[in-house]
């Protein structure tokens, strides 16, 4: 069986309340005005019976009479109460207030009073529906964000103007909780992430170590092998040599994801980076009808790696031009300092990032292109993370922007050539 | 008024006032949606169904206006009301098929999804919220003369009381519609039967009723309207159509639970409905019988007067509270039309909000714009209008025009261009009633079969 609601607990609780105090108030109301007119009517009998005791009986019965149904006038001999009169010729009555005649008499002159009072009961009522509606709805709010949260969807509570200080205060407490468990699940995501990048960067390492130093060796012998073959054997030796050069940059990739070499500090103006990586993707912009903007501010220098900082937009820029492939779209780079960080942004109009896959894009080898490594972004998150700097992803149908923001100034304490 | 009958018309004014606001249910349920709101998730049960059906279709104004008219005209008032209504509800028959294939929510949508033009469905919202506006305003015109009389209070206030009890029990949509559609139908049956039984007695029975009336007043038999057959069958013929394209009833045919609910609802509705008028024929002609001279005044006070003369205090409190029953089931049914007509058909922006969040502020604004057309229809009732009877044919008129063809047309006569077919049938129609004098019902069927004729001739084929 359904509990009561919130509303109609409100409902019945002020409608009992609502009763309670219209029948004391009404009652109380009618209850004074009748003991007044019994009194008065008590009071008019008196002044009748001292009239009645000068008046023959004949007179007497009219003056009794004359109040019409509001006295009873009762034989002596009847057990009821009421008042002797006698006339001056010796003939007696008791004479009462009739108090059914008096109380209809009441209701009816108290009508407004009672119809008044069915009114403000009703109006109770209503009042109580919206008070009961005001009650719940923030709660109703707050359930479903609850439940939007338990199905892993980070949702805020839409503010709304000018609820209670109250439910204004815990949907902004609830909000910022969502902020602060949305922030602990990213840096537990991170961690996993960064630890699982560790292992995996160990392993990458020894075992392209491994196949390095054959490869090494083959080349030397096939360097030896070319002078004593024929011309149909150079061929073949030929293409064994650029499928191994083709393998030793894989491995060398490898290597480089696994074991980074130390970065080379220094200073790369943003406008020189653009350029190179324009320079780059030329080729590429120019078969695709991808167009190319750039938004950027004047003198903006980043402190790093240079070659790692290219490598960065390259890949970023990279995946964005394959977002929008085979249909084109606009392909955004933009800088700007943002007092003492510069936040660069690669933008395109590809086809979005599904919620799942941005919970996956930072793992190695995890790609969505038959093509792809599954290299690129964790090695661009990397570079971000050695240069202290952070990354961010903002993706909907239609629009996605990776946002790179890098401290504007390095301080001594992240140059390695230092000393400590 | 004598102190003995107001006090337990005050008792049953409360009693009845408490029992509707606890039987009112939830105004803002916590799993609300529009399809609860306003069709009782398509889930009313027969039993339910047949009582807001029923307890709908008796209108306050419907109850008094009948026994009145059956006072002063004797049995042509059954020819030419009565018999129209129920007429109309025949063929509301064929059309259940066809409402409940759809999945709309609101006849204006039904039209304009059906018909593929937008417009319609704005126009035809138009129509139903000004129409049902005053519909409104007929019943707590009526609603405030009785209790009125009743309670002996000022006018306003009665108006007043309406005007919370309507909008208290439409908060709810029609789940709480039809929770007090109940209560109304269970006052207005016993009401109205009580009265008819007393009337009966002091008239000898029903039969010894029309014999006596055959002898002393012949004329109360006759079945034709004074200016002639036509005449009668024009009005007839003209409530008819108008019953037949409410869209108060065909919203009840989309929230029964299947077809099969709707066709008995249909099919048992007036056995109940067929009651309550042979009740109120016994009232209305054996009033004209034991007290055939009444003064010239409204037929409301006509009314209470009659009722109070005939009747023991308890049979005229339940018959007064009968006339109120009917006078809020109704009202509280074309409220929450009017108000759908307005929310949902005529104002609905896009959708911004998260579903569950955005269906909480649409029921709000829902029940916000319950209490706003309420409001105005206070208002209007207070202003000198049109009488009760002149105020119901407009609406009628107007309502017909609109959906009467569209709900009845064979499949394969449709044409595109129904919005011009409409506007064409409109202003027919108003130039027949304002620029020729004729009666809104009587101007009905030429300004009826005019738009048909444009459609069919001017309509392109689909």
């Amino acid at each position: 069986m359904r509990r009561p609601s919130l509303e109609g607990s409100v409902k019945v609780a002020v409608s009992l309340v609502g009763l309670a105090l219209i029948a004391a108030l009404t009652g109380t109301a009618l209850h004074v005005d009748y003991l007044d007119r019994i009194t008065q009517e008590k009071k008019a009998i008196v002044e009748a019976a001292q009239l009645a005791g000068g008046l023959s009986s004949d007179e007497a019965v009219r003056l009794l009479s004359s109040q019409g149904r509001r006295w009873r006038i009762l034989s002596p001999q009847e057990g009821e109460q009421g008042l002797l009169v006698q006339s001056a010729d010796g003939a007696s009555w008791k004479v009462a207030p009739d108090g059914s005649t008096l109380f209809a008499d009441l209701i009816r002159r108290q009508r407004h009073l009672l119809v008044v009072a069915l009114i403000g009961f009703l109006l109770a009522v209503e009042i109580a529906v919206f008070l009961s509606y005001a009650l719940t709805r923030p709660l109703k709010r707050l359930a479903w964000a609850c439940g939007e949260i338990a199905a892993n969807r980070w949702v805020r509570l839409p503010l709304v103007e000018g609820p209670p200080y109250e439910f204004g205060l815990v949907e902004k407490t609830f909000n910022d909780m969502v902020d602060g468990l949305e922030k602990g699940r990213e840096l537990e995501r991170h961690m996993a992430r960064v630890e699982r990048l560790a292992a995996l960067g160990q392993v990458i390492a020894g075992v392209s170590h491994e196949i390095r130093n054959p490869l090494a060796a083959i080349r030397v012998h096939l360097d030896l092998l070319t002078s004593s073959v024929d011309d149909e054997g150079k061929e073949s030796l030929s293409l064994v040599e650029r499928e191994l050069d083709r393998l030793n940059g894989t491995v060398s990739q490898l290597l480089a994801f696994g074991r980074p070499p130390e970065p080379i500090w220094g200073e790369l103006p943003v406008e020189e980076l653009f350029h190179w990586c324009r320079r780059i993707i030329g080729p590429s912009l120019r078969q695709t009808r991808v167009t190319l903007e750039i938004r950027t501010e004047w003198n903006l220098t980043l402190q790093g790696d240079g070659g790692r900082l290219q490598e960065m937009l390259l890949n970023l820029t990279l995946n964005a031009l394959a977002a929008m492939e085979p249909e084109g779209g606009i392909l955004l780079w933009t800088a700007r300092r943002d007092e003492h960080q510069i936040r660069i942004e690669v933008s395109d109009t590809g086809r979005g990032i599904t919620p799942e896959e941005a919970n996956r894009l930072f793992d190695p080898f995890f790609t969505t292109r038959p093509d792809g490594t599954g290299l690129g972004l964790p090695i661009v998150l990397r570079i971000v993370d050695m240069h202290g700097g952070s990354l961010d992803v903002r993706s909907e149908p239609g629009k996605t922007s990776f946002v790179v923001v890098l401290p504007a100034e390095r301080s001594p304490s992240d140059d390695p050539s230092v000393d400590h | 008024m004598t102190e003995s009958l107001l006090i337990p018309q005050l008792i049953g004014f409360g009693t009845y006032a408490l029992v509707l606001i606890l039987l009112a249910g939830e105004a803002f349920s916590w799993d609300g949606n529009r399809q609860l709101y306003y069709l009782g998730d398509r889930a009313l049960g027969l039993w339910s169904s047949i009582a807001t059906f029923c307890a709908t279709w008796m209108s306050g104004a419907s109850v008094l206006g009948y026994t009145m008219l059956l006072y002063r005209e004797g049995y042509r008032a059954f020819t030419g009301s009565v018999n129209g209504w129920l007429l109309g509800l025949l063929p509301l028959i064929f059309i259940v098929p066809r409402l409940r294939k759809s999945r709309v929510l609101s006849m204006p949508q039904w039209l304009a999804e059906t018909y593929k033009d937008r417009r319609l469905r704005r126009l035809s919202a138009l129509v139903l919220l000004l129409a049902y506006t005053l519909y409104l305003v007929i019943q707590f015109r009526v609603f405030g003369t009785v209790v009125a009389h009743l309670l002996e209070i000022r006018y306003v206030v009665a108006s007043l009381m309406i005007y919370l009890f309507v909008i208290y029990t439409t908060f709810g949509g029609l789940p709480a519609v039809v929770r007090s559609d109940v209560l109304n139908l269970v006052v207005i049956v016993a009401g109205v039967t009580l009265a008819a039984v007393a009337v009966g007695i002091s008239a000898g029975g029903p039969i010894a009723l029309h014999q006596d009336l055959a002898r002393t007043d012949p004329a109360a038999l006759s079945t034709v309207a004074p200016h002639g057959t036509l005449a009668t069958l024009a009005m007839m013929g003209g409530w008819a159509l108008g019953v037949a394209s409410n869209p108060q009833y065909a919203v009840r045919i989309l929230s029964a639970r299947t077809p099969r609910t709707a066709w008995l609802m249909l099919g048992l509705a007036p056995l109940i409905l067929g009651w309550i008028y042979l009740c109120l024929t016994v009232i209305g002609l054996g009033g004209r019988h034991l007290l055939p001279f009444l003064p010239p005044m409204g037929q409301e006070m006509a009314f209470a007067q009659l009722t109070r003369s005939l009747l023991g205090p308890l049979p005229t409190v339940l018959l007064f509270l009968a006339v109120l029953a009917a006078a809020v089931s109704t009202a509280n049914s074309q409220l929450l039309l009017a108000a759908c007509a307005f929310c949902y058909d005529l104002k609905e922006k896009g959708r911004q909000q998260e579903a569950a969040l955005r269906e909480d502020h649409f029921l709000l604004g829902n029940s916000l714009a319950v209490a706003a057309i309420a409001t105005v229809a206070l208002g209007l009732s207070l202003l000198p209008l049109p009488t009760i009877l002149d105020l119901g044919q407009h609406s009628w008129a107007a309502i017909s025009l609109c959906f009467l063809l569209p709900l009845y047309c064979p499949r394969r006569w449709r044409r595109k261009g129904l919005l011009g077919a409409l506007s064409i049938g409109f202003l027919c129609h108003g130039f027949l009633v304002f620029l020729m004098g004729l009666r809104p019902e009587t101007a009905l069927i030429p300004a009826l079969i005019v738009e048909s004729v444009w459609w069919r001739l001017r309509g392109a084929r689909p």
